[in-house]
């Protein structure tokens, strides 16, 4: 198994793959170069990306790229499976949390001290963005602005596993931990994939077996930094526009498809067990993991994937 | 009517007789193919040996770790975005 590990989208990203060696690079370096080309394309931190311009364009239509309108329907299916707790549209309170700059800026100048009163506009929701299949179009509420991070991300990462599996037999893209798998190694049916401990990133909890799909997990532990005297997190709970308060520090979402994944991960921490459990019952491929502020492993479901 | 056919056939015998001595005479002053000399190689470069297969994969396994030289075995690990 040959690995290629660099830094983008804020986090670690590994590459990892099977098959003929010189064929094997060359899907490294396609898969790099995509993950860097549509992180520029997707970021709300560049005044240039796509996703900027159509977070200025709210209140008009807006003809997007194939691909951002792709990401954005997803979000759209998945606020809806969730009821409402995935929602890309809490950008404006993620800013007012202090999470108005990239995430390295935040943690080494410090996050601006938090407004009194929030921006209390109309009543926004994410179903109010409107969408044309025909010209790939997109009209987002006046005053709406959405943050694709994690879904893009995982939409990112999924795309690069599937263009470096034209170059190798296995192959498997981590990024952040959300990953995507596509085979199996050699003489193995299964991935190793450790847990980490959201109390101890240095330790494991568990070591899962996965087979070919994604794994994502979201974490109150990651991308924290202080506001005033305020610890803060990015996981934004759409009922309070605060940052969730929870009992779970992590949870670990195992699924055929990464969106799948990605958005029941972060709506499981959002919503707690009760959401977990109803997940679980209406999507039984899924796996769902939690890690409780104890360092207690919860199996949401009695699976074969934990050994 | 007789004496056409005898003349006939005559005529055709004498033309493949002719025929068939006259391509002998041809081939047998064409240019020949040369006779094989050992004397006559050039000397031929010494190739090294074909490595076996168990050679590949080890000259493969020293790509990869070269490859990775500046780190541990990587690992799959999920924790979270950061």
């Amino acid at each position: 198994m040959r690995a290629h590990q660099f830094r983008a989208m804020n986090c670690e990203i590994i590459l990892m793959a099977e098959g003929y060696p010189t064929r094997t690079l060359e899907g490294f370096e396609a898969a790099e170069s995509f993950i860097h080309s549509n992180e520029q394309r997707f970021t709300r931190f560049s005044e240039r990306s796509e996703l900027t311009h159509l977070n200025r364009s709210a209140g008009n239509w807006f003809r997007a790229s194939p691909d951002l309108f792709e990401i954005v329907n997803q979000s759209l299916h998945s606020y809806k499976k969730t009821h409402g707790l995935f929602d890309p549209s809490i950008l404006p309170d993620l800013k007012r949390a202090g999470y108005d700059r990239t995430l390295d800026e935040v943690q080494r100048l410090g996050a601006d001290p938090q407004p009194v009163e929030r921006f209390m506009g109309r009543d926004l929701t994410l179903d109010m963005i409107q969408l044309d299949v025909a010209s790939s179009s997109i009209l987002l509420p006046a005053d709406m602005q959405i943050d694709l991070g994690g879904i893009a991300k995982g939409w990112i990462a999924e795309h690069a596993a599937r263009l470096l599996s034209q170059f190798a037999i296995t192959c498997a893209v981590s990024a952040g931990g959300d990953m995507f798998l596509i085979g199996t190694p050699e003489g193995a049916d299964h991935w190793e994939v450790e847990l980490e401990d959201p109390r101890d990133p240095s330790q494991n909890i568990i070591t899962l077996r996965v087979g070919q799909g994604a794994v994502a997990t979201s974490s109150v532990m990651k991308r924290v930094w202080r506001q005033g005297t305020a610890s803060r997190h990015h996981l934004i709970d759409p009922r309070s526009h605060e940052p969730v308060e929870t009992d779970w520090l992590c949870v670990t979402v195992i699924a055929p498809q990464m969106q799948i994944a990605e958005t029941f991960a972060k709506a499981a921490l959002i919503g707690g067990v009760q959401f977990a459990s109803e997940a679980i019952s209406q999507y039984p491929d899924i796996s769902i993991l939690a890690v409780d502020k104890n360092g207690q492993l919860i199996d949401m479901q009695e699976t074969e994937n934990v050994h | 009517m007789k004496f056409w056919k005898t003349t006939l056939r005559i005529w055709i015998t004498i033309v493949s007789l002719f025929s068939f001595f006259g391509g002998w005479v041809v081939l047998a002053h064409s240019p020949k193919p040369n006779q094989f000399n050992p004397a006559n190689l050039s000397k031929m470069p010494v190739l090294a040996p074909i490595p076996s297969l168990d050679q590949i994969m080890n000259s493969q396994e020293s790509n990869r770790l070269s490859f990775n030289n500046n780190m541990r075995p990587i690992r799959l690990r999920t924790g979270g975005s950061g």
